[in-house]
């Protein structure tokens, strides 16, 4: 959900996602660690532009820390490679490996700041809208998605509710999964019911594919001046 | 205005048809549906608004005609939304009739200025209380520019304040657009005024069609028996209503017994960390006490209930059976206490109805639980799964999932939101059961008359803090009090009151 305000955020949601989406294959074309982290320092910049202080951007990307290391670890200790560093029980780490593993985790840095800084700019409703007018969506599927978001607080509180009655109930899972069909299936049949009597609603809202539109999203000079910047950085890293 | 012809509608994978050959003609003015749940009456709504059968798949036969464009607010306002803020919303009405853009911020405003909503257009839908979410979904369905208005229970899931006020905005739109009615309520009192002509509706045949000024002082005793919805006073006032007739013998309200039990628990300086706002609550309850949680929206009583179940941390000191609670395990405390939630579907956890009743009762011998099962009147669906029930079905068997042989507290989050007079009133009788057992029971509720029939004791919140602690007759008195925390008092008690004024007014010889 759009919780930052910025001329980043001012873009269209179509240019803008499909801009970042031009890093990401720039970035999974490139074996190149130097090059990937000069794509993350974009990233990076680009996060900070887009309306988080110094301070929100590393509370914000702790958790993601734990990611970084794991995927660094997993193909550091398990990767191949004749050049071994080190090696303990089923570890064998390698100096291909950890290369390796350097280069992929620095790539996730990179997803995780691009997707964070996409998320953090764009409100939803604009984002599907744009769909729709650049995209060519089909209006009954957009529409549909929309309503499916409002679906997810609701889903939340319900997961919360049926763990508490769990609870309250006495019910102690003797192993993961347990839960699962308890859970899952309340869950899963008042989402069923509650679809079904939301799209009766919005049918009998006369929803139809023919119509005019309250917000249409267009594109504009800013928005061909940001492809233009991200398809020259993109040369530039790869012609250097 | 709509004419519906010999129409049958069967759902698909059913044997019975829920609809049986109903002919019916729906003329200007308001029509009022009336029959128990499954009768068939949102399923004839549906028909009159053209969901069926393509929108809703059914087979149907018979023909229903319009003449005029068709609107339906639901029950539930959350369902009825696609965005996010409140002029989008409306917007998306108007994008269906493909008005230009031009023309829409216009018409948005006027819609929000009808229903009463002045606010900007970019207030999220979910920062609306209930009252509010409905009378937005209101202005939606009017930005269709119905000539016919059609509402499934439009005020049950809002709370009772917010239930007039809808009513009484309804019923102004219609005066002014000239709008032609058909709804679903089961709020007589409040919308029967208005209602030019009542269909009856029993197992999907309508049994009767008459004007709700006939129909009710005629056939009151009857509609009563067989579980249909009636009003309390109409077409009476509190003034004329005959004394010994049957709407008055509905007032009057058993005298409370007190109960003298032994202390259960006790709460001091009981509070919890922002956003929940309980603060500083202290109290104690007996054992076998029914006590009733009053007050606002947002005044604290789910918070309340859910410090009283262990559910949201807290500070202070809270005592069961003169044991701090922290010193019970998880397992044990819910032992003696049980928690029903709002939601009924989702406090079950087996495949069966059965099922449930065996792990909730497991102490219980097989004789006992085929009883409980025949009290709840479940016996015939007992294979079936419990989210295949109806909802006031499913409220009964939540409730009686939580009460094992051991409880001692029954915390109740308002077990009678949305449900229709029976289903109440059914749930009410299971609970005076436990309580004669011995059980305590505290209930959050919106309800005056459920307060001022079965309470012995009744809490009101006020921003978090208990403004009130008290029996229900000493609160039915705080004017001042009532009117600060958005409540009414009951017909029951006002009709008392009405009926000792009159007696004092008569000259002593």
């Amino acid at each position: 959900m759009q919780t930052n305000v910025s001329p980043f955020a001012e873009l269209n949601p179509v240019i803008k996602g499909s801009g970042l989406f031009l890093i990401m294959f720039a970035l999974i074309a490139t074996n190149d660690w130097v090059k990937t982290l000069v794509f993350l320092s974009f990233a990076i910049a680009l996060l900070l532009l887009s309306g988080w202080g110094p301070f929100d951007f590393l509370k914000r990307l702790t958790p993601y820390s734990l990611l970084f290391l794991l995927t660094f670890w997993m193909m550091a200790a398990f990767g191949k490679g004749t050049n071994t560093l080190w090696s303990f029980g089923w570890f064998h780490v390698t100096s291909e490996s950890v290369a390796h593993g350097w280069l992929l985790a620095l790539r996730m840095a990179t997803f995780v700041c691009l997707s964070l800084a996409f998320v953090t700019t764009t409100d939803a409703t604009r984002f599907v809208m744009s769909l729709i007018h650049q995209a060519k969506l089909s209006p009954r599927f957009a529409y549909g998605f929309l309503a499916g978001i409002r679906f997810l607080p609701q889903l939340v509180e319900e997961v919360r509710v049926l763990r508490q009655v769990r609870m309250i109930r006495n019910v102690h899972s003797r192993f993961p999964g347990d839960g699962f069909l308890s859970i899952g299936l309340p869950l899963f049949s008042r989402s069923i019911q509650r679809a079904e009597r939301m799209a009766i609603a919005l049918e009998a809202r006369h929803f139809s594919a023919e119509r005019t539109y309250y917000e249409v999203p267009v594109v504009q000079r800013q928005d061909i001046i940001y492809l233009v910047v991200i398809l020259l950085f993109i040369s530039l890293v790869f012609w250097l | 205005m709509i004419t519906v012809d010999d129409l049958s509608i069967r759902y698909p994978g059913q044997i019975k048809s829920v609809l049986d050959h109903v002919s019916l003609s729906i003329e200007h003015g308001t029509t009022l549906l009336l029959g128990r749940s499954g009768s068939g009456k949102t399923t004839l709504l549906h028909a009159l608004a053209g969901l069926t059968p393509e929108t809703i798949e059914v087979e149907q036969t018979g023909t229903v005609t319009r003449s005029g464009s068709v609107g339906v607010l639901f029950q539930n306002p959350e369902e009825q939304f696609c965005m996010e803020t409140i002029g989008r919303e409306i917007a998306f009405s108007l994008e269906n009739r493909s008005i230009p853009r031009v023309e829409m911020d216009e018409r948005i405003e006027r819609l929000l200025a009808l229903v009463g909503l002045p606010l900007p257009f970019s207030t999220p839908i979910a920062s609306l209380s209930g009252g509010m979410k409905q009378r937005l979904a209101l202005a939606a369905v009017l930005a269709l520019e119905p000539t016919i208005l059609l509402l499934d229970e439009p005020t049950a899931q809002i709370d009772p304040i917010g239930q007039h006020e809808l009513m009484a905005l309804i019923f102004r739109i219609q005066k002014e657009h000239d709008l032609t009615i058909v709804l679903i309520e089961h709020q007589l009192d409040v919308c029967l005024p208005y209602v030019d002509q009542v269909v009856l509706l029993e197992d999907g045949s309508i049994t009767a069609t008459a004007d709700p000024r006939d129909l009710f002082p005629q056939d009151y005793k009857e509609l009563q028996t067989k579980g249909i919805a009636v009003p309390s006073l109409y077409p009476y006032t509190l003034e004329t209503l005959p004394i010994d007739g049957p709407q008055a013998a509905r007032l009057q309200v058993p005298s409370a017994v007190a109960t003298a039990g032994s202390s259960l628990l006790h709460v001091a300086a009981l509070s919890t960390k922002a956003p929940y706002p309980l603060t500083d609550a202290t109290f104690s309850m007996q054992t076998g006490e029914w006590v009733m949680l009053l007050g606002a929206n947002g005044s604290g009583k789910s918070t309340l209930l859910a410090t009283l179940g262990r559910l949201l941390p807290n500070r202070g000191t809270y005592q069961l059976q003169g044991r701090p609670v922290h010193r019970y395990s998880r397992r044990r405390f819910y032992e003696h206490v049980g928690y029903v939630f709002q939601q009924p579907d989702l406090q079950f956890l087996k495949l069966t109805v059965e099922a449930e009743i065996d792990w909730s009762h497991r102490a219980a011998t097989n004789v006992k639980r085929a009883a409980l099962l025949e009290r709840l009147e479940l016996t015939s669906v007992k294979q079936q799964s419990p989210l295949a029930l109806s909802t006031g079905q499913q409220r009964r068997l939540s409730v009686a999932t939580m009460l094992g042989q051991t409880k001692d507290l029954l915390l109740l989050d308002e077990p009678t939101f949305g449900q229709d007079g029976l289903t109440t009133r059914r749930l009410m009788e299971q609970l005076q059961m436990e309580q004669q057992n011995g059980t305590t029971l505290v209930m959050a509720t919106h309800d005056m008359e459920l307060v001022a029939r079965y309470a012995d004791r009744v809490l009101v919140m006020e921003q978090g803090r208990i403004a009130f602690d008290g029996r229900p007759s000493e609160l039915f008195a705080d004017v001042p009090l009532l009117e600060r925390c958005q409540l009414q008092r009951p017909l029951s008690y006002q009709f008392q009151e009405v009926k000792r004024d009159a007696n004092e007014r008569v000259p002593v010889r």
